[in-house]
């Protein structure tokens, strides 16, 4: 009896003490669900906070190309495993800097190895060398100068780019074919080199009649300014005087110029261009049947590459010259798989 | 009843002020705490806020110390001014020291990168232009030009960079600033979640704790209002608590029960003024009993005296001696009958009643009565009830010898004991049977008896007041062999005087309380 008097009084205490228990509690998780929020919503950029041991750039001549994202992109993975971090140089905004002056930056911030497409020009050779002589090693990529000091070339080897080329306009060209035009850039070295092998091989494969029948012809764009290169692309193709049959690109952006250009003034179907590289655009052009085939270097294998060699000289003190990426044919037929290639890298 | 004392809690040695100080103290801390947290949490923001713009502000110095580093060099080489020389040092310090603030590691982030290449470039930069003054020193024309062409580029190179890395972090603090906004906003959501419920917790504890200090109370008040309306066997409320409700709860407990034994005092002492009042009452009445059957006897005493003595006087007169002893005797006797029967008397005056009593029954009997006494001297004064031994000895003459044929005898003697006087009255008379003796001994009336020849005042009242007197009982004893062989009457009477248990001596108080 007398227990059950005194009971009420400790459950009261109890009582006290559970709720001050509970505001307690309450207020920790209150607080830590507050501090998880925040902690969830810090976009406060910083990174992995990783640290790496060496720093390469990339000094691409087309930042937003998906060729030099897909490269850079490789090439991050590749560099991470050497402790090594990738920047892709390239888009200072403020600045209206060439490749060149990247490489004067490159140069000026001391980093560890530059991955550059030479244009050919003396003035790249230059930085080349004062890059090299910085103890900066250079490693060109996709195109190649071989008078420069680069200590590694990674891309396809220009001769055996030019026959590849001309074996696949070669499968096109019938009857109706009268003008095959190959755009090139201006101030790269191997231009010549390309040119002469695709020719040889088209005319070598072609019988005496289409022979005299067909014209091939490179257009070298010689740009001024930004925009100069689609400005020639449209006037090759509205002109009917200048307006191919087969019309190759060797780079990106051309080959979409060339087939907006092929679209805007109806020429789907009268023009065969053979693009460049698996962008959106040239993917789903292929995929309609608009554009039949366009080539692609492995940029996967570009930028592993590139990070292997430096890492090479880096360590080893030398590396090979000269590293070949596959080159591969987008057709219709294996169109899917290029997709699913990008699904993958989840662009 | 003693309630067991429990020791009492933490809780419960705190005065009610104590209690409530804390209830409030608690409350006020957590409220406290939570606006701490707060308050820090504001605090923090703002000053990440600072921060983010404070990059900025850093970025936007350093720009300009360069700017001026790079117009010291242009002075100096147009002017050779040992100002602009001495500016210039002093620039390249300050700008040392802000790179030096500039991350110089290789870390996976586009700002710290793009901060490290600042921090190179800039060093490539110091290195151009300290390469620009000495060969401007040097006089070398051509070599001075041609650095001074490189380090221009590297300053634009390092501007555009700067610029590049302000606007990339006015981005992210733009971005931060709206982490920032919504952190607060979140902030303000989750704080006035947990205040509301840091409340409402609150507003609960402090129910129940107030609830301990009052419920107490309403059980003392209840307590308090059955102890108003009588009843003095309320169970109070079980307090362990030393607050002032404990104290007040345990005064109370003490109260009542001292309420209780006073009022058991009053009724045990009440309970024996009571009896007191009915023993005197009792006496009294024996009394008046006594003098009534006296009064029936002497219609008028002193007509009766005054007619004696005036008897006895015309008996000397005539000279008949023994007529004249005879009536100053029945004077005598009549005389202490009615002036001793309210009060005590002493042993002398009572032996001295008995002679002459039986000096008269000797007259009228013709001597049948041998009447002797022994009393050892000093016990005369000796105090008694008045009217005792005269009627044990008459009963002793009137139920004992007066019908036998044999020579009647009363003896009377007086033994002195320890602490009292034993007074025997023995006769050689009829006798009794025990069956007789238990009936006078219980006062019960005896079948025949007569009171036509009898001064009035029976065994039973002479057993009453000397036990009403004394305060004790069986102070009168009778023993008899039986029929025919005599009987004795003993009366112990004791001379320390009995003091009864409410310590009021009776002798005392009935002489005093006697009407004259």
């Amino acid at each position: 009896m007398e227990q059950d008097r005194r009971n009420p009084k400790k459950h009261t205490v109890y009582l006290a003490l559970a709720g001050l228990a509970f505001v307690v509690l309450l207020t920790i998780l209150g607080w830590r669900a507050y501090i998880r929020t925040m902690q969830g919503n810090e976009l406060e950029e910083l990174g992995s906070a990783r640290e790496y041991a060496s720093h390469y750039v990339i000094i691409p001549d087309d930042y937003t190309s998906s060729l030099w994202q897909d490269i850079y992109r490789s090439a991050g993975a590749a560099a991470a495993e050497h402790d090594a971090y990738v920047e892709l140089l390239g888009d200072w905004e403020a600045g209206d800097f060439t490749p060149l002056s990247y490489m004067d930056i490159a140069i000026a911030a001391k980093v560890d190895g530059i991955i550059i497409r030479p244009d050919g020009t003396a003035a790249m050779r230059e930085a080349i060398a004062e890059a090299d002589a910085a103890g900066i090693p250079v490693v060109t990529v996709i195109d190649d100068d071989t008078a420069s000091s680069r200590k590694s070339f990674v891309g396809f080897n220009n001769y055996q780019l030019g026959a590849a080329y001309g074996q696949q306009i070669l499968s096109r060209v019938d009857e109706d074919i009268r003008k095959i035009t190959v755009l090139f850039k201006s101030g790269n070295s191997g231009n010549e080199l390309i040119f002469r092998n695709l020719k040889a091989v088209i005319e070598d494969g072609l019988s005496g009649e289409q022979k005299e029948n067909v014209e091939i012809q490179s257009l070298t764009i010689r740009a001024q300014s930004t925009f100069d290169a689609e400005e020639v692309i449209r006037d090759l193709i509205h002109e009917e005087d200048t307006r191919p049959d087969i019309l190759v690109c060797m780079n990106e952006t051309d080959s979409e110029s060339a087939y907006n250009a092929m679209v805007d003034y109806n020429q789907v179907g009268g023009i065969d261009i053979i693009g460049y590289y698996q962008s959106e655009t040239i993917l789903d052009a292929i995929e309609k049947g608009t554009v039949p085939m366009a080539f692609t270097l492995d940029a996967e294998q570009m930028g592993q590459y590139c990070i292997e060699a430096l890492e090479e000289y880096r360590t080893m003190g030398y590396t090979s010259n000269y590293m070949s990426v596959d080159l591969n044919v987008i057709t219709q037929q294996n169109v899917d798989a290029y997709r699913d290639t990008e699904a993958q890298q989840g662009r | 009843m003693e309630k067991e004392q429990k020791r009492p809690g933490f809780a419960g040695r705190l005065s009610i002020r104590a209690k409530l100080i804390m209830t409030f103290a608690l409350t006020a801390t957590l409220m406290f705490v939570m606006n701490l947290l707060l308050y820090g949490e504001i605090n923090r923001s703002m000053n990440e806020l600072d921060e983010v713009y404070a990059t900025n502000v850093s970025l936007n110095e350093l720009a300009e110390c360069l700017e001026d580093i790079h117009g010291n060099v242009l002075e100096y080489l147009s002017t050779k001014s040992s100002d602009s020389l001495e500016d210039y040092y002093r620039n390249v310090q300050t700008y040392r020291d802000m790179t030096e603030q500039l991350n110089g590691s290789i870390v996976d982030s586009e700002r710290k990168i793009l901060e490290k290449n600042i921090r190179s470039m800039s060093e490539t930069y110091l290195d151009l232009a300290e390469e620009t003054i000495q060969a401007k020193r040097g006089r070398n024309v051509e070599a001075y030009k041609a650095a001074f062409a490189e380090e221009s580029q590297n300053y634009e190179y390092i501007r555009t960079a700067v610029y590049c890395l302000n606007s990339l972090q006015f981005r992210s603090n733009s971005d931060n600033y709206q982490i920032l906004r919504d952190s607060l906003g979140y902030m303000e959501i989750v704080s006035s979640l947990v205040m509301v419920a840091v409340g409402v917790i609150n507003i609960m504890i402090l129910f129940v704790l107030i609830r301990t200090i009052t419920e107490p109370l309403r059980m003392l008040a209840g307590s308090a209002n059955q102890v108003a309306q009588g009843n003095f066997d309320v169970q109070l409320p079980e307090t362990t608590s030393r607050d002032e409700v404990g104290v007040v709860t345990e005064a109370f407990d003490k109260m009542v029960r001292s309420i209780r034994e006073y009022i058991v005092r009053t009724r045990e002492s009440m309970e024996k003024e009571q009896k007191m009042m009915e023993r005197e009452l009792l006496m009294e009445t024996h009394l008046k009993d006594a003098q009534l059957r006296y009064l029936q006897a002497q219609i008028n005493p002193h007509f009766l005296f005054n007619s004696l003595n005036a008897g006895a006087q015309l008996a000397m007169m005539e000279d008949a001696e023994q007529t004249s002893i005879f009536i100053e005797k029945m004077a005598d006797f009549f005389r202490y009958n009615v002036r001793k029967s309210e009060e005590s008397a002493t042993l002398a005056e009572e032996l001295e009643t008995v002679d002459n009593y039986v000096y008269i029954l000797n007259v009228r009997f013709a001597g049948e009565i041998h009447y002797e006494k022994d009393v050892p001297p000093g016990v005369e004064d000796v105090r008694l009830p008045s009217l005792i031994l005269q009627p044990v000895v008459e009963n002793a003459v009137n139920h004992g010898i007066r019908e036998v044929d044999w020579e009647g005898h009363i003896r009377l003697s007086v033994e002195r004991g320890e602490d009292s006087l034993t007074v025997s009255v023995r006769d050689n008379g009829q006798g009794m049977t025990p069956e007789q003796i238990r009936d006078v001994l219980e006062r019960r009336p005896r079948a025949g008896e007569s009171s036509g020849d009898s001064t009035g005042i029976g065994l039973d009242n002479v057993i009453n007041r000397l036990e009403l007197f004394f305060g004790r009982n069986g102070l009168l004893q009778i023993y008899s062999d039986g029929p025919g062989k005599g009987t004795e009457v003993r009366m112990c009477l004791p001379t320390v005087p009995e003091r009864d248990v409410s310590g009021l001596n009776l002798q005392e108080h009935l002489s005093e309380s006697a009407p004259e």
